[in-house]
């Protein structure tokens, strides 16, 4: 089953590459002249195997042409994720329990080691961004108590009193202290935090700040991908939460690889962090890694479909299998034939990838039986 | 045996559900949306869904109807106030500006559902809790016109200083239940007393809300916490499912031959999903459709067109709602200067260049009329002879190279401006996962790329474009092209939405920074004369000098082209065949949904008599 | 293990806190205030009238004020009103919306598992029998298969395909919930049995739309968790004993491959109180999932407030016990 779906992915690649020599009609082409509401809605026929859209358009090269679209963001998402997610795992399974400095008093001397310039520089800027907040917190304190101190209440003195010792405390604190931060703490919490992130209402605000012509990133990518460009941010979104499950499963993995007597050997041989994470330890976790992958990308195509139907999802003229089912769907009473080539292709795409993503299993892993 | 019983059950349900209808005399809505309160909220301030003002026109009569020939006729008033009757005074308070007064007699029989008798003190109960401190009503410019005087428990007059003319329309005030709502509303007026308006607007309107809701939500009304004075009185509501309503034996005006001719129970059935609630018409569980329920496609779908002849009408009823594309015509922006958007030659090419009458033919058979102007044909103020765009490349071709636009190397048109040259790509904004716009808007941009225009589609969720960040914001240049919505088109037309000021009240009606980007004029036309004529036309209570100033509104606007006209949308009901009175008209009961005559809807078969025909007011579908 | 559970509930203190930031920020910068539409329906609303309407809803403030406000009142346990319903936005989601979440979801949910176990058992056991095969290509197909895709499908085969072709088969509901109140049984208007079948009638097609995802995978995971404890030596070692097939199988296997499984559904559980958007929608199923949805697009500030970071107390809550429910069933895992 394996090779038969590599071949069904094969085949799926080859008509994205091609999609223009095999297409038998412009995919964006609407009928010219007189009555052409007669051309909208066209059952299956010789001249259009699949039949013709709301538009007229050939519904066959529209999905030859909506399978780019929909490769695309099935690759492009699970590749992003799985490089993101190895870096973050491998970050935080490698450094657990060896927390790093990340914040140094101006005021505290360090006793051993030699600082780069470089650091030194980070010191001064986390300064910044350590005695900012404290502003901040006042500020807002005092935005928040101003009325109740003019008024004389009680309550706002004893509020804005006590934020102002603990921040005076801080930044006493700050002067000679010294905050460590673990990374594995760290981004297992932010994971934690992401999964807790509802992705509706980032949509929407991404998709808002997105369009403001004040806003660099949206003006970029519409220059980059013109039409395309929600594409880009559809992307963007789907990695931005895509990466918390391959950062999991590798930090998990890095935790026990980095006991292994080959790390201990490499760091007695005076090898750094940085070689021992990327030549010793990535290259051991890559099969599971390249499962994962398999997996996500069938996922993504299915995300990227169901954020469609939401009207969250790529937008016309540009065809992908998504947005045409989704579109199908209005007309599911007056053709109900239109929503089935593009439903069907997406099933079939993840069916292939699972099978695929499965059979890569067996054969990395001879153990798991998943 | 016992899971035969169980099946029977299901069976015996299903049957059920097809048996509504005249069987028992009973009519069964579906709509697609379910209101969030209902009755006690009477100022609209929690929620003012067009459902809920759908399903109130069963619960609660007005003194004055509106009826489907956009006439007003008595319902719980004995009389319409008129100049001939002496109960209409228009006098003139200076500055060309006009007082107005109606007096109002309530019906002599006009009762509660619990028999309480209908007064003036519920009128005045209304205007009481209409004009209280800090109530964030939706309409503050009508309860800052209108005032009360009360003569008697059943005489009053009702004031509008200013008054423009639609203030004639329908019901000048409206009543609410004082021996119900009264006690808690004496309530909040204590708690009020203290808070000021401005500093403490935020605990008022908490304090008005709850007052509103001890009366509206399905709870208190299952609970019976309210009473009713319309046709039919609420009996249940299932929160999801359906809203229940019976026959109120007072309510004083009686159907011709008895009403136990007609319906006698009405259930609003809410399906959410359009596509659930058409499948469950032409499963035949419904007998007719809201004015919240299928779209316009679906309705002209096969599976139900296929199933219509001998059991249901389809109607599609020409609405208010204009679809129209809005251009951005600020100078400030360089695209619109790049573009001529700001030179009416431009507008005019555009227009001539988009195939309106092949759109609508092609995508709606023809029953959704072209707009020429920004009125409804279906308004007594639209004119007819206004100047006419038809689709015409070559007029469209000429007007663009009058403007020095030649074609380029791409066939897309450009031009030197200040030395560089420009493309015409002009950027085209609608609402995404709108599927009938986005196909539009696919069609008009095939059109506009013969002539050599490039279109760049940048639609967004309807939150973000419809957002004032976004929309008002034109003077901005957050959109720069063109950007196509609707605006339902009020029977009280201003012409406010085409104003640059509106001369009545000094407001700037072109949103800018300076104006804190109020106004719906957010293209930025400015055209005095159509200001002067407008402004003129909503003080003039002599209709036909009303329609000569609207008359030449509309030349000087199609003339001007702000904006581009597209067509005029009709709202689709399906009704199964005999019933009766079941009508809607552009503008019947104010809003143009059915049910304004709540108390003639019935069955054929039952002896319901049939006064008004849906076919004057509708097209049907071939 | 004690003080690892203590320390992990410290932590979430902070972590809910941002959570809540991001979530409040997230909705305060959405694109348009909950004003919008109703400046588009009042054409004729001033400017002094629209400001004064934004102070009514408070919509006046910056948004630190608005956070620490709602912050201040949400842990005294008041979420506010919702905007659109007027009621407690509590009262909303808890009362109204997450019971019917919980039925539709617990039920799919409980189907998925009473279906998966076993046959994921028959499959590890028959493994590379043609049934077990069948099995991995259904499970899969459930995998693949676009929920909403199945939705609709379902509702156009059920609803009217099947009920036009065969005479006599039962026209499934499209969607929604019984038009019976549980007052009317307890009033004795209708019998239980009729409120539980009519309940049961509206709920079969979303419960195997929104069951066949988590049906297959499932069905996976018992599969290949049961296959792995068969290869084990302890079963070797009981099978040697002459246990027989049956003891070896329901005693000794059965209840280490059900480990897993456990930990899968707590992890699902979260997203079983969030609903399912897209089938809540194809079968306008008034559920938490609609309810967020709604709420977003309405601009229902505390009501997506008070459901979101109900939300986010549950994930990391069950985040959590998974954690610890891992270290409870398998001694080699530490937490230090």
């Amino acid at each position: 089953m394996a090779m038969a779906s590599l071949v069904v992915i094969v085949l799926l690649v080859l008509m994205a590459l091609f999609a223009p020599w095999i297409a038998p009609y412009d995919p964006t082409a609407q009928p010219t002249g007189e009555d052409v509401g007669a051309y909208y809605f066209l059952p299956p026929s010789p001249e259009h195997p699949l039949g013709t859209d709301d538009l007229g358009r050939d519904v066959l090269s529209r999905i030859i042409y909506g399978s780019r679209i929909s490769l695309l963001v099935g690759f492009a998402v699970a590749f992003s994720s799985v490089i993101l997610g190895t870096i973050m795992g491998t970050l935080a399974g490698y450094f657990s329990g060896r927390p790093l400095r990340f914040y140094l008093g101006p005021l505290r001397r360090e006793r051993e080691g030699f600082y780069p310039w470089s650091f030194a520089l980070w010191r001064v800027f986390s300064w910044f961004l350590y005695y900012g907040v404290l502003y901040l917190a006042l500020s807002i304190a005092w935005a928040l108590a101003k009325d109740g101190i003019q008024a004389g209440s009680p309550g706002s003195y004893l509020g804005f009193g006590l934020t102002l010792a603990l921040v005076l405390w801080a930044a006493w604190f700050g002067l000679k202290g010294e905050i460590r931060l673990d990374l594995d703490v760290a981004i297992s919490r932010l994971i934690d935090f992401m999964l807790t992130i509802p992705t509706l209402p980032l949509l929407l605000v991404l998709s808002a700040l997105l369009r403001d012509p004040g806003v660099k990133v949206g003006q970029w990518a519409q220059g980059v991908f013109g039409d395309a460009a929600s594409v880009f941010i559809i992307i963007a979104i789907l990695v931005l939460f895509g990466w918390l499950g391959t950062a999991r499963l590798v930090r998990g993995n890095i935790l026990s690889l980095r006991e292994q007597d080959y790390v201990t050997a490499a760091q007695a041989l005076g090898a750094t962090d940085a070689r021992i994470m990327f030549r010793h330890l990535v290259p051991n976790t890559l099969a599971p890694l390249i499962v994962q992958a398999t997996l996500q990308i069938g996922g993504a195509i299915l995300t990227e479909a169901a954020l469609s139907f939401l009207g969250f999802g790529i937008q016309p003229p540009v065809a992908t299998w998504g947005n045409m089912l989704t579109n199908a769907q209005e007309y599911i009473f007056t053709a109900p034939w239109l929503a089935l080539p593009p439903g069907f292709m997406i099933f079939i795409t993840v069916l292939a990838f699972n099978y695929l993503g499965d059979g890569l299993r067996d054969a990395l892993d001879p153990r798991s039986r998943l | 045996m016992q899971k035969v019983g169980k099946l029977a059950v299901l069976g015996i349900t299903a049957l059920g559900l097809a048996l509504a209808g005249p069987q028992d005399n009973s009519l069964v809505i579906g709509a697609s949306q379910e209101p969030r309160v209902l009755a006690g909220d009477f100022l609209s301030v929690i929620s003012n869904q067009s459902i809920k003002s759908e399903i109130e026109q069963y619960l609660f009569a007005p003194l004055i109807g509106f009826n489907a020939n956009s006439e007003n006729f008595p319902v719980l008033a004995t009389q319409v106030p008129t100049q001939q009757n002496g109960r209409l005074r228009v006098t003139d308070i200076g500055g060309g500006k006009k007082r107005l007064e109606m007096d109002l007699t309530i019906r002599p029989d006009a009762r509660w559902s619990d028999g309480k008798p209908i007064t003036t003190e519920d009128v005045q109960f209304y205007f009481e809790v209409g004009k209280a401190k800090g109530m964030p009503v939706l309409n503050p410019d009508y309860w800052e016109r209108v005032n009360l005087r009360v003569k008697d428990a059943r005489n009053f007059t009702v004031i509008f200083e200013p008054a423009y003319y639609y203030d004639t329309y329908g019901s000048p005030i409206g009543y609410a239940p004082k021996h119900i709502m009264g006690p808690e509303w004496e309530k909040v007026k204590a708690a009020a007393r203290g808070l000021d308006s401005d500093k403490d607007a935020e605990k008022l309107n908490e304090l008005y809300r709850n007052f509103f809701l001890k009366f509206a939500t399905p709870q208190a009304l299952n609970r019976g916490a309210m009473v009713y004075s319309g046709p039919f009185k609420l009996k249940r509501w299932v929160p999801g499912n359906s809203i229940e309503m019976e026959r109120n034996p007072n309510f004083p005006i009686k159907p011709e031959g008895g009403e136990s001719k007609y319906v006698q129970k009405v259930v609003y059935r809410f399906i959410q999903n359009t596509n659930s609630l058409l499948v469950a018409v032409i499963g035949g569980s419904i007998d007719a459709t809201s004015s919240v329920s299928l779209t316009f496609d679906q309705a002209r779908s096969k599976q139900l067109t296929s199933r219509a002849p001998g059991r249901f009408d389809i109607w599609f009823v020409p609405g208010a709602i204009w679809e129209h594309i809005d251009i951005n015509k600020f100078e400030n922006c360089q695209t619109v200067r790049d573009l001529g958007l700001n030179d009416k030659r431009t507008r005019q090419a555009i227009l001539h260049a988009l195939n309106r009458e092949g759109l609508v033919k092609a995508f709606f058979d023809g029953l959704q009329p072209v707009a020429h102007t920004w009125i409804a044909p279906v308004n007594p103020l639209f004119n007819p002879n206004v100047k006419k765009y038809e689709f015409d490349l070559k007029k469209a071709e000429a007007l663009l190279a009058e403007m020095g636009w030649r074609k380029g190397p791409d066939g897309i048109l450009q031009r030197t401006v200040g030395g560089r040259t420009v493309r015409f790509e002009i950027e085209y904004v609608t609402t995404a996962g709108n599927a009938i716009r986005e196909r539009t808007q696919q069609f008009f941009a095939e059109d506009l790329k013969k002539i050599g225009i490039a279109v760049k589609i940048n639609n967004a969720p309807s939150a973000v474009v419809f957002a004032d960040d976004y929309i008002q914001r034109a003077s901005e240049c957050k959109w720069t092209g063109m950007f196509e919505f609707a605006w339902v088109s009020n029977l009280q037309e201003d012409g406010g939405l085409f104003q640059y000021k509106n001369l009545n009240t000094g407001a700037i009606m072109v949103p800018t920074k300076e104006n804190n980007y109020q106004g719906q004029n957010i293209g930025g036309w400015r055209n005095d004369e159509f200001d002067r004529l407008t402004s003129q036309a909503v003080l003039e209570f002599d209709e036909a000098k009303r329609k000569a100033l609207f008359a030449r509104a509309q030349e000087i606007w199609a003339e001007e082209l702000p904006a581009l006209p597209l067509y005029f949308r009709a709202n689709p009901y399906v009704v199964r065949k005999g019933l009766v009175n079941y009508v809607a008209s552009a503008y019947s009961g104010g809003y143009g949904y059915p049910g304004w005559n709540a108390w003639e809807i019935g069955w054929e078969s039952r002896g319901a008599v049939k006064k008004w025909d849906q076919a004057k007011y509708a097209l049907s579908v071939k | 293990m004690f003080a690892y559970t203590v320390r992990r509930l410290l932590q979430m203190i902070p972590l809910l806190l941002a959570a809540s930031v991001v979530i409040y920020a997230l909705l305060a910068l959405q694109p348009g205030d909950p004003l919008d539409e109703l400046r588009r329906q009042n054409p004729r609303i001033t400017a002094e009238q629209f400001e004064a309407l934004k102070r009514a809803y408070g919509l006046d403030q910056p948004l630190h004020i608005r956070y620490f406000k709602w912050l201040s009142r949400a842990v005294q346990g008041d979420l506010g009103y919702s905007r659109t319903y007027g009621i407690p936005a509590a009262e909303y989601i808890f009362v109204q919306r997450l019971p019917k979440t919980l039925l539709l979801s617990g039920l799919a949910l409980t189907l998925a598992l009473v279906v998966a176990i076993p046959v994921g058992v028959f499959s590890a056991v028959r493994q590379y029998s043609l049934a077990d095969y069948a099995i991995t290509f259904l499970s899969f197909v459930g995998f693949s298969m676009p929920v909403f895709f199945l939705g609709i499908l379902l509702l156009y085969l059920f609803a009217i395909w099947l009920p036009d072709h065969i005479p006599g088969f039962p026209r499934f509901p499209t969607g929604g919930v019984p038009g019976v109140l549980w007052e009317d049984v307890r009033s004795g208007a209708i019998s239980f049995w009729y409120f539980l079948g009519q309940w049961a009638w509206h709920l079969i097609l979303p419960v195997i739309a929104l069951s066949s995802l988590q049906m297959a995978e499932w069905t996976r995971f018992m599969r290949a968790s049961l296959l792995e404890v068969l290869s084990q030596d302890y079963i070797r070692t009981a099978r040697a004993k002459g246990l027989s097939e049956r003891v070896v199988l329901y005693k000794h296997a059965l209840r280490n491959a059900l480990i897993p499984i456990v930990t899968l559904v707590g992890l699902a559980i979260p997203g079983v109180l969030g609903g399912a958007t897209i089938t809540e929608t194809i079968f306008s199923y008034p559920g938490m999932g609609r309810a967020i949805f709604d709420a977003l697009v309405e601009k229902d500030y505390n009501v997506a407030m008070a459901a979101l970071a109900f939300l986010a107390l549950m994930t990391a809550l069950f985040n959590l016990l998974a954690d610890l429910a891992y270290a409870v069933v398998d001694p080699r895992i530490r937490y230090s």
